[in-house]
């Protein structure tokens, strides 16, 4: 390509040259800037020549300059037509900042909603931790589980929810319990059976900046919940993923921030229900004057060895409740769900062809119901509830009690009642309570426990409590509660936590 | 229009609170229950299937104190413990707070669903861009 320079040319006609050589070994684009430049310089030149001009004539100016311009006495209608005109725009444009400064406002000023962060994703929980001693008696078979009869503190509750909510009709909720298990953990441990094994999680921190052979104890995760939720109206919200169980009073209010008594009862100590499910549930409510009626209904794999499946018979279940909130709370509930348990291992049965069979090790049917009851009035509140299971085995297909080799569970009706007493007194967030339980579960102790149990809430503030609660079991063969057959397996049981939602 | 705010003159009993939506909401009158249910967000949705949007002022200001005893009968404290049970168990969140009634007013005039409370001052009974729903005088829930 030419490179003819600029310096090549007569300096007289630098100007053309200089074009020209553009035109010659330059970019059509520099060209294309050249040129605006010119047409540029011929436009300032021309609006100079048009401020030189005289004023345009009247006729010339749109019609509203002219209304507004013209100094004769009819002109008086259309300048104040003008300055309606303007009045009305100046209001306008008033209007349109104010919007801004709204939109704006909006954003500053519309702060977290009540113990939380409005975002897109939240982050919150709860935390308990304390003391506790389990006192069996000597000849309890509750010594062959309890691995401390001493007093002990310990870590409870390390729950962490992370709530996102990318739009308005779409969520996820996730909770997890950090938890220093499986260390400590006991294998092979049983009322009946002999040494355990103790895991141990201490591992060599290699990755130590002093020399790696410091210690580590690692945890884990337990993964309450995690579910994807839609809402699509009050009377209808779906979830996808494993949510808490809607059975009853305590699975729903699940934390210890938000239950009443430090301990669970039996029935769900035992898991007269599965406490989580994994599959889909839809649920709503509506209002009816001081009365709010809602419903729970899910299909999921139910109560599973495994995170997935062993068979085709998906547990069904649901909830019912009504609420009245005012004038004082009342809520009542029922509660079901049927479903199949299935515990399989597959072997190869033959390399040629190659097979594999599937064994049923463990099979049954179970259906639970509930019925729930609760009720606030000023600083009482009560609550109480009765659930039943019944358990039918297939043939030859019975899981062990307790572990105990050779000792198989029996089809059997499970049920339990409780009732609960809290009375919040007017000093130092002092609220005691009484607990009654009465738990039916056929095992190779007894037919069932009796658990009465007091305990005490201190309500620092709304977000801190210290739970104190002593309980007493009795092992009974239900319905004879006199009966001191099993009593050698009674035991007291003491607990104390400080709770903390954040 | 006023311009008094909350903190400045915070409403004493005699002083009415506006319960206001916004003027396309299907709602002429809300009594103590369903005030309850929106602003405890176990309604969340309008007749019409629109979202609702529920502005509470900080729990610290006297009018959440007045409107929460009024329309839910619980202090202070007990909707704080409220709001906490309502987290452990999962629920849904509890609505934006908005400090400034006037923003309030604002709020529920340009946002169709929004519903919220203001001192009866702030607010015109000719309102044409908001509606009165609810009044809230003497601790009681009345028509507006």
């Amino acid at each position: 390509m030419a490179s003819v320079t600029v310096n090549k040319f007569d300096r007289t006609s630098a100007a053309y040259d200089r074009t020209s050589a553009l035109q010659v070994h330059c970019r059509p684009d520099r060209f294309r800037t050249v040129g605006t430049t010119l047409m540029a310089s011929a436009a300032s030149l021309f609006a100079v020549w048009l401020a030189l001009q005289p004023v345009p004539a009247a006729a010339d100016q749109p019609t509203e300059s002219r209304a507004a311009a013209d100094p004769g006495d009819d002109s008086l209608p259309a300048l104040r037509q003008r300055i309606n005109e303007l009045g009305a725009r100046v209001e306008q444009q008033a209007a349109e900042l104010q919007a801004q400064k709204a939109s704006t406002d909006v954003t500053a000023a519309v702060s977290d909603g009540d113990n939380g962060a409005e975002s897109a994703l939240r982050f919150y929980g709860f935390a308990d931790m304390g003391l506790q001693r389990m006192m069996p008696r000597r000849s309890s078979a509750l010594n062959g589980i309890t691995p401390s009869k001493e007093t002990t503190f310990v870590l409870g509750n390390i729950n962490l929810y992370m709530d996102a909510q990318p739009s308005r009709d779409w969520g996820a909720l996730v909770e997890l319990r950090f938890t220093n298990y499986p260390n400590g953990a006991e294998i092979g441990c049983g009322p009946s059976m002999g040494n355990c094994r103790r895991q141990n999680t201490d591992v060599y921190d290699t990755t130590s900046a002093s020399g790696g052979w410091s210690r580590v104890r690692w945890g884990s995760v337990v993964l309450e919940r995690a579910y994807l939720e839609w809402h699509r109206s009050d009377l209808f919200t779906v979830r996808a993923g494993s949510f808490l169980t809607p059975f009853g009073i305590w699975n729903i209010d699940h934390g210890t921030p938000t239950l009443i008594s430090l301990m669970l009862p039996q029935f769900e100590v035992n898991e007269l229900f599965p406490l989580r499910q994994l599959g889909v549930e839809v649920l709503g409510n509506l209002h009816r004057g001081p009365w709010e009626l809602g419903y729970f209904a899910y299909v999921s794999n139910g109560r599973t060895s495994a995170e997935v499946d062993f068979t085709d018979d998906k547990m069904l279940g649901g909830r019912l409740y009504a609420v009245l909130h005012q004038p004082f709370r009342l809520a009542f509930g029922l509660s079901g769900l049927a479903g199949r348990y299935s515990d399989q291992e597959r072997m190869v049965a033959s390399l040629l062809p190659y097979k594999i069979r599937r064994h049923e090790l463990v099979a049954y049917w179970e259906q639970a119901g509930g019925v729930d009851f609760s009720l606030d009035v000023g600083a009482l509140r009560v609550r109480s509830e009765f659930a039943m299971r019944r358990v039918a085995y297939d043939q030859g297909k019975r899981d062990l009690n307790y572990g105990q080799p050779g000792v198989y569970n029996p089809d059997r009706l499970e049920w339990d009642n409780y009732w609960l007493f809290a009375y919040q007194l007017p000093w130092a967030g002092l609220e005691p309570f009484v607990y009654m339980e009465i738990y039916r579960l056929p095992t190779f102790v007894s037919e069932g426990v009796l658990s009465p149990s007091v305990g005490f809430n201190v309500h620092f503030t709304a977000s801190a409590q210290l739970k104190t609660q002593y309980s007493y079991g009795k092992f009974a063969d239900l319905p004879d509660i006199t009966s001191d057959r099993s009593s050698s397996h009674n035991y007291h049981l003491i607990g104390t936590r400080l709770v903390l939602a954040y | 229009m006023a311009t008094t705010r909350l903190g400045a003159q915070p409403p004493g009993p005699e002083t009415d609170i506006a319960v206001i939506v916004h003027a396309s909401a299907p709602a002429t009158r809300l009594g103590r229950n369903e005030l309850a249910s929106v602003f405890t967000v176990s309604r969340r949705t309008w007749g019409d299937g629109t979202t609702i949007l529920a502005f509470n002022s900080p729990p610290d200001s006297p009018l959440r104190q007045a409107f929460d005893r009024a329309t839910l009968g619980m202090d202070t404290d007990q909707v704080s413990r409220f709001w906490i049970d309502q987290r452990i168990r999962g629920g849904t969140r509890p609505p934006k707070h908005v400090a400034d009634p006037n923003l309030v007013v604002k709020l529920c005039s340009r946002l169709s669903g929004a519903i919220g409370y203001v001192p009866a001052t702030l607010v015109g009974r000719d309102s044409r861009e908001v509606r009165i729903v609810a009044r809230v005088r003497n601790g009681t829930v009345i028509a507006p």
